[in-house]
């Protein structure tokens, strides 16, 4: 079975959790308890926990979460907060469907900070766009017959004049 | 109406679910409503209006939207934008949620109304019709930024809220407010501020999170709930007694950031509980007394205090692990600050007119710290060979160091520097020298 082990550098205690797949990671556990879910698994099962399952959430998504934990961990250091601001942007510039599952499993895991950072980023994504160009970003398809759209559009001409 | 949805209520973990199909599928509409409505909780609500144009699965979708957020739609509205275009707006899309029957009465959770125009004498019976129709529906967070004398009433009769923002608005009397879950409040140039905001914050037991941003007005003089976990204050005039007693009777106070209090420039704090201070504005003294205080952040505005003096003050805070100053060239503060490991300083003027052993002295105060910036003169940082024979090296720990050299004329003496930070701090392994542009 693959193993990962992160934040081996520090001595603090370490958590052990498992992904969807069965993968297996160590984290440091004031890395893993950004999540608030994992918080409460740990203080229900106290010091006799082997290891957390995340049936929800896979590795790969996995990976990302704690590496976003494992940089939020400590208190906010402030003199540090536009290093933080642009370490956050690049976390949040990936691709649609990575997007998705790390915005679910943050959901599930109860992250709120990484969640309002996701959502923002989708709503970053919206903002100044057209339908039409919403339907090109986000692959909607548009299953209207043009005369549904049509008065659809007569219907909200108020948001739409 | 079938949807399809993925881990919609991800709560329990036993519900195993089979991998999501991520291809070139259409992920957004996937998404679980909660999730949708975070995301266009960012947003002005007519983005979520026009994406029932988008597909059928979106159609109406806003009607239910829990956080209602409107504007002056200047981004839809680039020719012929005015006011009557948002009051149909805000008209219409409030007329249609009431309509809708599928949607439960208490679905309001927030509303923000913010806008640039005038909702004065008969143009605020609208904005009455909009605010009695969600705080009817028992709105949680309510945040206006308006210029409107009408909302008195609507406030005094939302006992439900937990987070009330107010913005540019004339209150009347609040005397009878009552605000048993307030968590949140913020007053920004809210006129007159001084009689209503004593009335709100004394009807909040339970408050957390206190703002004011005042518009150098009277003097305020109010108790906050011993509750009070952040408060930040800026403009306002008060005196150092009133913020003293203030701060030493609110046990959880963890974070305050005071800005442009003008009468402030005399400060004292002692705290059990602070965690960090932000200070903003002309200073003369500054004493801080505080076992808990992690974060400090003062940006003294020079053009106050008259030229000859600097900021002067004394920190007793064991705990301190950043520093951030900006300030004159002469700080005379002490501090007793054995953990402070990062510290940012920022000196303004040059210190022409005297020796640079006032900075070796000051530094000296800061031996424990191993990362610093350093914005300074350049004279200020090349140290005599008099001064390196009489002072010991003041950062004796450091390992990262930037220094900014500012106002550079001629060509930059970076090996002369280079010598003198090695003197100064001779474990340093990091250094580095840039010009800096900031004023």
């Amino acid at each position: 079975m693959a193993s990962s082990t992160s934040g081996s550098s520090s001595s603090s205690k370490v958590v052990k959790i498992r992904s969807s797949d069965n993968e297996n990671f160590e984290v440091e556990e004031a890395a893993a308890a950004r999540s608030e879910t994992i918080k409460k698994l740990l203080e229900d099962v106290g010091d006799d926990a082997d290891v957390i399952p995340l049936p929800n959430v896979d590795a790969k998504t996995l990976v990302k979460v704690m590496e976003w934990c494992k940089k939020h961990m400590d208190d906010v250091d402030e003199l540090n907060k536009e290093e933080m601001k642009t370490w956050d942007a690049e976390f949040v510039d990936m691709d649609q469907s990575c997007l998705y599952n790390v915005l679910l499993a943050a959901n599930f895991l109860n992250i709120k900070e990484l969640l309002d950072q996701l959502t923002q980023k989708v709503a970053d994504m919206i903002k100044g766009k057209s339908p039409e160009e919403i339907r090109a970003t986000f692959n909607i398809k548009n299953d209207f017959t043009p005369e549904e759209e049509a008065e659809i559009r007569k219907q909200n001409a108020w948001a739409f004049e | 109406m079938a949807r399809k949805r993925l881990k919609k209520n991800c709560v329990g973990m036993e519900e195993k679910e089979n991998e999501p199909n991520f291809g070139d599928d259409d992920l957004l509409s996937q998404l679980p409503d909660s999730l949708i409505h975070r995301i266009f909780s960012f947003l002005p609500t007519i983005y979520f209006v026009r994406m029932s144009i988008v597909s059928r699965h979106w159609n109406r979708m806003w009607v239910s939207a829990p956080f209602i957020y409107l504007d002056d739609l200047r981004e839809f509205n680039k020719k012929t934008r005015n006011r009557d275009k948002l009051l149909k707006f805000v008209s219409h899309s409030l007329r249609y949620r009431k309509l809708y029957k599928k949607v439960p009465e208490t679905s309001i959770t927030r509303f923000m109304f913010h806008t640039t125009y005038s909702f004065m004498g008969s143009a605020s019976s609208r904005l009455k019709g909009w605010l009695n129709f969600v705080v009817q529906r028992n709105v949680k967070e309510l945040d206006l930024k308006v210029h409107s004398d009408c909302v008195s009433p609507f406030i005094l009769n939302a006992s439900s809220l937990t987070v009330l923002k107010l913005s540019d608005l004339y209150l009347e009397d609040l005397s009878l407010s009552n605000f048993p879950c307030l968590k949140v409040l913020s007053f920004k140039n809210v006129t007159p501020v001084t009689q209503p905001l004593q009335n709100v914050i004394s009807s909040c037991p339970v408050i957390e999170d206190l703002e004011v941003c005042g518009n150098w007005v009277d003097h305020v003089d109010f108790a906050v709930s011993k509750t009070l976990k952040y408060l930040s204050l800026s403009l306002v005039r008060f005196t150092r007694q009133w913020l003293e007693s203030l701060i030493s009777g609110l046990p959880l106070l963890e974070r305050l950031a005071l800005g442009n209090c003008c009468d402030a420039i005399n400060i004292s704090i002692h705290s059990h509980s602070l965690k960090s201070l932000y200070y903003y504005g002309p200073l003369n003294n500054i004493s801080i007394q505080s076992h808990s205080l992690k974060v400090a952040s003062i940006t003294v505005l020079a053009e106050f205090t008259d030229g000859a003096s600097d900021v002067e003050g004394t920190f007793i805070t064991p705990n301190l692990v950043c520093l951030r100053l900006v300030c004159g060239a002469k700080p005379v503060i002490s501090f007793e600050a054995p953990k402070l490991l990062e510290a940012d300083l920022r000196f303004r003027k040059d210190n022409s007119m005297h020796p640079n052993d006032g900075i070796v002295r000051f530094l000296s105060n800061l031996n424990s710290v191993k990362k610093m910036v350093l914005c300074i003169c350049e004279k200020d940082i090349i140290f005599s060979e008099n001064i390196r024979s009489t002072c010991a090296p003041p950062l004796p720990n450091l390992k990262h160091l930037k220094v900014k050299i500012k106002d550079v004329h001629n060509e930059l003496r970076k090996s002369e520097i280079m010598d003198s930070i090695f003197w100064c701090a001779p474990s340093v392994e990091t250094p580095e020298i840039e010009e800096s542009r900031d004023s």
